[in-house]
């Protein structure tokens, strides 16, 4: 049997939930064995949405499901063309939908990569993009690459994979820059359940925000990645939501420091997507100084 | 003994790149030597680095001996942080029982 999945008119975070609704049944398998990704109502996806249909193919994909891409647009929308451009249809059908497809400057394009070269990428790819659009120099960096670095040793320390996709997206008008990574293991919820026993994945995945909280999946980690993330990017005016399971996290600055707050979601993420929303106005980035010697 | 750590590894970024630094610095405390170790170069590192090359010591020493014979030198602003944060969330876990 097929099932076809409509995308829908505006893929963005807020569709996350009926996307996987549709995709993934109550049982947390594939509806079918074979799934129609219906493009034809498209007219708006962002770094997110992409992402998660990125995550979700390849989640497919490894579980033998037959994928099938139905366009039905005679005349391709902006969107479609953005797709390509990222080399969406390149990457999954080996041919791109106009043979010109070209990245664009306010892109830095998904890429699945493995733990092992998620280092070369932010030196070589990564860094060098956001310096120009934040117009910063590299040291500035330092903590939101960490922040990145965290999120690709969890993906090695806490699923049953290696890597996940990234997708960086500049909207000039808003002025603002999105990072989603993504990847299909297990997730948070179920990593932090092992360790401290049953509770709800919203519960979960606050608790695993917490600094010193960790499922210990390797035995020196110590539970610093979600709670260095949180702060790091609420103190330069961004935003961090995570979807793992069935929790969603979000995090935000408030008059307070932080707000953080998780909610129970309808349908299962397959795996763990972390977006970061980055203000450029009102990025600010590490403090600047010669190296020292630390003190103790 | 001086380490400079980008002598040894690319990055300071995994658990094993840790690793590789952690028995350098181990080689030297097992002789009650003290080890200076260099960060010159490096603009960042992760907490699996750092859990994993120092304060994974606090399994074999406790952190008055690593204090006085390890010394953190060339550290820039973020390197810093991540030492103080691993280790001051270490010692939240080593805390010695209390006896009521």
């Amino acid at each position: 049997m097929v099932k076809q999945v409509i995308l829908p008119p505006d893929f963005n975070e807020k569709e996350i939930a009926k996307f996987i609704h549709d995709v993934i049944g109550p049982d947390g398998f594939p509806r079918e064995s074979e799934i129609l990704f219906d493009f034809s109502k498209l007219r708006f996806v962002d770094g997110v949405g992409l992402t998660v249909l990125c995550n979700t193919i390849d989640w497919l994909m490894h579980k033998k499901i037959r994928c099938i891409f139905h366009i039905g647009q005679k005349y391709l929308n902006d969107y479609l063309v953005y797709m390509d451009d990222c080399g969406f249809f390149e990457k999954y059908t080996n041919t791109p939908l106009r043979p010109h497809r070209a990245v664009r400057d306010t892109t830095l394009p998904i890429k699945k990569i493995d733990h092992a070269h998620s280092q070369a990428w932010m030196d070589f790819h990564f860094t060098p993009w956001m310096c120009i659009k934040l117009n910063v120099n590299k040291n500035k960096l330092s903590s939101l690459k960490t922040c990145i670095n965290e999120i690709f040793n969890n993906i090695k320390d806490h699923s049953s994979f290696n890597e996940g996709f990234i997708h960086v997206q500049h909207y000039p008008r808003i002025n603002r820059i999105d990072i989603s990574i993504s990847d299909i293991g297990v997730g948070i919820p179920s990593n932090i359940k092992r360790k401290y026993g049953e509770m709800s994945d919203k519960d979960a995945i606050l608790k695993a925000s917490q600094e010193g909280v960790t499922s210990k999946s390797h035995p020196n980690n110590m539970g610093i990645g979600l709670d260095y993330l949180s702060v790091t990017v609420a103190s330069n005016g961004g935003r961090v939501s995570i979807h793992s399971g069935y929790g969603l996290y979000l995090c935000r600055p408030d008059r307070n420091g932080l707000d953080r707050e998780s909610f129970q979601m309808d349908a299962m993420y397959p795996g763990t997507l972390v977006d970061i929303q980055l203000p450029i106005e009102r990025f600010i980035g590490d403090e600047e100084g010669e190296e020292e010697e630390f003190e103790w | 003994m001086v380490i400079n750590v980008l002598n040894h590894v690319p990055f300071c970024f995994s658990t094993e790149q840790g690793d590789t630094i952690r028995a350098l610095v181990e080689e030297k405390l097992a002789y009650n030597e003290f080890v200076t170790v260099s960060f010159s170069g490096v603009s960042e590192v992760t907490s699996s680095f750092i859990n994993s090359a120092f304060v994974a010591l606090l399994n074999s020493y406790n952190i008055k001996f690593i204090k006085s014979h390890i010394r953190f030198v060339s550290v820039s602003k973020q390197v810093s942080d991540m030492l103080r944060r691993c280790f001051d969330n270490a010692q939240k876990e080593h805390l010695p029982p209390v006896v009521a």
